[in-house]
């Protein structure tokens, strides 16, 4: 036998046959070819016939492999026309999963674009990984802080010193007066080496690139283009910029450039030569304590540690030029990170989104995502029991368990493809339109450029496909037909694990209906709450021209509805500069207002110990601050009043201390915050106090007074109560959003029930019957009908409520650090009573339907 | 009734040929003799699938052998329908060249 073993043609050439061939050829195939290799080994030898017999195998292959793919397609054309029959057949629990897997896939897709945007939105320059930005590393009361801005000198420093880096350019992001072709416009300046160029991507309209760099040159992006020269060629025309400190003078355009795309970190107006920064603002560009970005550009990405170590020379030149701000290191971070990181990193040149938000966003979306796969489970699981008979015959006429899961597996495929299309057009149609209107954000479903958008696609449709889809098919697919045809199988709606995500879906429903509930009464809570002083009786004029400020304040002061008024450098809430104040060994940083001595009274900030502010008081000038609350409890300070703080190389009093006030947006955490006097020759707002119900009359009248007086700037007046307007803007988007997400998810967990109730009563329609024959009323039909629901809608309520406390404190803590509305029973009641609502809405009809059935036409048939 | 591919009318000629010997090892040496061109297994089964199908052939199945791994050789015999048809197509073949010779053809004439 060890003999004839050997002589026994090659096994795996055999197996190859096995595998390709069908049953019958292979049958006869094999037998040939071992009659051949038997006559060839006996005249050739054993390695020859072997030879042979490969050959003869390999060449099948092409053949065979071509036959193969042609019944793959085939027979998925068949599976694809099962599956369309199917779904007709099934058209109520289709559209049901359908209506819910378009809304969760648009939902969803929207919040991948959102975060894919907003992380990529600085890629697009050439040779991104070779831009880094130079941030600072500075130890503050105890921990590490990443500060975006740089020392002036380090970026010529960096180029002149360290061969690896190739270029590098300095940016300040300003905001100025333009004058031109008898128009006048506040532009976004950017002043920057001509380096800049080199380093971002930015086309050319017009002009010519190696003009920039001149002093007296400037470039322009389209849209100023437009605006200012809207019928004629920019090149060669002259701008006048001016600012407020007095800076006027006329430039030349240079060049016409294109537009960077919304969001980008590198955004310009107005394009001018960094050096113009020095009479801009008085500016020592030598100076390493004066401040600006960074960018620099190198070779290769590799070398960027290389080029780390050889900067310590520039933190020992900042270290001795600055005394109350010493950096401790300088380190880079890619120019595409810089959204991405900008969570960590302080007064960064582009803050992109919260991440708190992001995280929220994606959850919304993945939730929704999840409870349209639940539904679809569900559904999956039911409809494919009402399927059993078919399933027992086909396994009968031969079909083996993958096949029977394949056709399961290509109708989900085929519903998941439709609901991602439509998701697709109701994101690309009408969410992501809709999410740009309210975030101005520039969002868009590019399928032609964006691979990561295909790659997204793909995964949902794989999870949607295989994962919710898989699960029904291989728990129907694994019953025998013997077991299914004889009945005994009993499986369906009434399952362990279909009410578990049917409560799943309730769960999240209600999480997500009261998250939004919450977002709603948070922002209308900041809206209506104490902002620590009067904000509805204060409005506030800022102050362009010194010289014009005492006649304007002379005629303003004549007005009957004024009640006070003051002058200050900085404002509550619009501006302010940061001291860094010593007390006893700590150093702290807090917020300093620099105002006039009745600025407290105007705003009717709550003075809660000492005094204000008097003119008749020579040392109050320079040497009286008064403090916050929440300084005092940061220093620790027993006794706040006539306390000494070393602020700079001054010695400073306290000489009162105000209650809490909001001068920070409430997300941020409350920080310290001191007034002191600000000279009375910089001026810079002027705030007045009317009297109730006078504020817009009183606003009109300041702004006429200013028109009259004041021809060359516009009036640029506001009402203190709306200084968060830009909050309460982005926070009504954010509402909205988490409604419509909230809604959805109601939506679709009403098609769940709905879908589930009206398969129960399919199931149970006889024992319905003979209970109504046997004098079951109406109304107990439904009670037994319900009861199992509401069990389940009442487990999930009593788990969903606890989590979504747990869940909307921790978020209301963490994303509103200064102040949030207290966590109240009322949006608890009210998602819940949403919800059970909507839910008996949704099953009622199927119930009452039931209760009124027609016994005979149920009974009848057998 | 069907026409026959060119394959497929060479297999059937092997077959006619082959008499009660025609089994896949010899009809692929057959094949081999008339075309001089080696036909892989699958080519020729599907052939005669298709021919079996087309009614032309039919296949009887004769004693397992062990130089054959115990499996039983498979016979194809030829059907009246595909004797008619083997006919049919000499015939077309014939009016397709008529008195066409290699003679003329190389020189151009009729």
């Amino acid at each position: 036998m060890k003999d004839n073993k050997k002589h026994r043609p090659p096994v795996m050439a055999r197996w190859l046959l096995h595998r390709m061939a069908a049953y019958q050829q292979q049958y006869l195939i094999i037998g040939d070819l071992d009659e051949v290799f038997h006559s060839f080994r006996i005249s050739h030898g054993l390695f020859k016939a072997r030879q042979w017999y490969w050959r003869q195998t390999l060449g099948c292959v092409p053949g065979y492999g071509f036959n193969a793919i042609l019944w793959r397609i085939s027979m998925f054309k068949n599976y694809i026309k099962s599956a369309v029959r199917n779904l007709y057949k099934n058209r109520l629990f289709a559209t049901i999963s359908l209506v819910g897997l378009t809304l969760a896939i648009g939902c969803f897709a929207v919040t991948f674009v959102f975060i894919d945007t907003m992380n990529n939105i600085d890629s697009y320059h050439d040779n991104a990984d070779c831009i880094y930005y130079a941030n600072i590393m500075i130890e503050r009361d105890g921990d590490t802080q990443l500060w975006g801005p740089t020392p002036d000198p380090l970026g010529p420093a960096m180029i002149q010193d360290i061969p690896q880096v190739d270029f590098s350019t300095r940016i300040r992001n300003r905001t100025g007066k333009v004058l031109a072709g008898g128009k006048e416009f506040n532009e976004h300046l950017a002043f920057a080496d001509p380096d800049y160029l080199n380093i971002f991507k930015f086309e050319m309209i017009d002009g010519d690139k190696s003009e920039f760099g001149a002093p007296n040159t400037i470039l322009i992006n389209q849209e100023v283009a437009r605006k200012f020269f809207p019928s004629k060629n920019p090149v060669g025309e002259s701008m006048i910029l001016r600012n407020t400190n007095g800076f006027e003078d006329e430039f030349t355009v240079g060049g016409v450039m294109e537009q960077a795309p919304k969001g980008a970190s590198i955004q310009f107006g107005v394009l001018i030569a960094y050096q113009r920064i020095e009479d801009w603002e008085g500016k020592d560009l030598e100076d390493w304590s004066s401040w600006t970005h960074t960018f620099i550009k190198v070779a290769n990405p590799a070398d960027i540690d290389l080029i780390k170590i050889q900067l310590q020379p520039y933190v020992e030149l900042q270290n001795a030029a600055s005394e109350d701000w010493k950096i401790q290191r300088i380190v880079f971070e890619e120019m595409k990170n810089i959204v991405a990181k900008s969570g960590n990193l302080r007064n960064s040149i582009n803050n992109g989104p919260v991440a708190s938000s992001k995280i929220a966003m994606f959850f919304f979306g993945f939730s929704l995502v999840l409870m349209a796969c639940l539904n679809y489970v569900n559904i999956g699981i039911v409809t494919s029991t009402r399927r059993l008979k078919e399933i027992g015959i086909r396994k009968v006429l031969g079909s083996n368990r993958a096949r029977l899961i394949t056709q399961f597996i290509s109708e989900n495929i085929l519903l998941c493809l439709i609901g991602l299309v439509l998701g697709g057009l109701l994101a690309g149609q009408f969410l992501i339109p809709a999410f740009n209107r309210m975030f101005g954000a520039p969002l868009k479903l590019d399928l032609l450029h964006n691979i990561r958008l295909w790659g997204f696609f793909a995964g949902t449709l794989f999870v949607t496909a295989f994962v919710s889809g898989g699960y029904p098919a291989i728990f129907v697919s694994k019953f025998g037909p013997a077991d299914i045809l004889r009945k005994n199988e009993r499986v369906g709606g009434g399952s362990k694990l279909t009410r578990f995500f049917l409560g799943m879906q309730i769960f999240l429903a209600f999480m997500m209906l009261t998250a939004g509930i919450v977002f709603v009464q948070n922002s209308r809570f900041h809206k209506r709450m104490d902002w620590g002083y009067n904000q509805d009786a204060v409005l506030t004029v800022p102050i362009v021209n010194q010289a014009l400020y005492e006649p304007y304040l002379n005629a303003v002061r004549q007005h009957s509805d004024i009640v006070e008024l003051s002058d200050s450098f900085d404002h509550v809430a619009t501006r302010n500069n940061v001291d860094v104040v010593e007390y006893e060994g700590k150093t702290i940083e807090v917020d300093r207002l620099a105002v006039g001595y009745n600025y407290l009274n105007t705003l009717q900030l709550r003075l809660k110990k000492g005094r204000n502010f008097n003119l008749a008081n020579s040392t109050d000038q320079d040497q009286a601050v008064i403090v916050t609350e929440h300084t005092v409890k940061r220093l620790q300070l027993e006794q706040p009043l006539g306390t000494r703080l070393t602020i700079g190389a001054n010695d400073f009093f306290i000489i009162g201390v105000v209650e809490n006030f909001f001068n920070t947006v409430f997300q941020e955490p409350m920080k310290p915050l001191l007034f002191r006097m600000s000279s009375p020759d910089n001026i810079r707002y002027l705030s007045v106090q009317v009297k109730t119900g006078t504020e817009n009359s009183s606003f009109d009248f300041l702004k006429n007074t200013w028109d009259e007086m004041n021809h060359e700037q516009a009036f640029r007046g506001f009402y203190q109560n709306r200084v968060w307007d830009w909050y309460f803007k982005d926070a009504k988007g954010v509402n909205e959003l988490s409604l419509f997400v909230g809604f959805s998810a109601l939506l679709i967990a009403c098609m769940g029930l709905f879908g589930m109730i009206s398969i129960n009563i399919l199931k149970r329609i006889k024992e319905v019957s003979i209970r109504k024959v046997l004098g079951a009323t109406p109304r107990q039909i439904v009670q037994m009908l319900n009861r199992d629901l509401l069990i389940l809608v009442g487990i999930s309520l009593a788990l969903a409520i606890p989590c979504s406390f747990l869940l909307m404190r921790t978020y209301l803590a963490s994303a509103f650090q200064g102040t949030h509305v207290p966590l109240t029973a009322v949006p608890f009641a009210l998602s819940g009573s949403i919800l059970i609502m909507t839910i008996l809405l949704t099953v009622g009809s199927q119930l009452i339907k039931a209760a009124r059935t027609n016994v005979v036409n149920n009974l009848k048939v057998e | 009734m069907k026409e026959l591919t060119k394959l497929e009318e060479v297999v059937m000629i092997a077959i006619w040929r082959l008499g009660d010997m025609a089994y896949g090892v010899e009809i692929k040496k057959q094949v081999y003799e008339i075309l001089g061109k080696e036909y892989f297994y699958n080519t020729l089964y599907t052939t005669f699938d298709q021919l079996i199908r087309k009614g032309f052939i039919n296949k009887n199945f004769g004693e397992p052998s062990s130089v054959r791994g115990g499996k039983r050789k498979v016979f194809f015999r030829m059907t009246e329908m595909g004797e008619l048809a083997l006919e049919e197509a000499f015939e077309r073949q014939s009016r397709v060249w008529g008195s066409i010779t290699l003679d003329g053809l190389q020189r151009g004439e009729l």
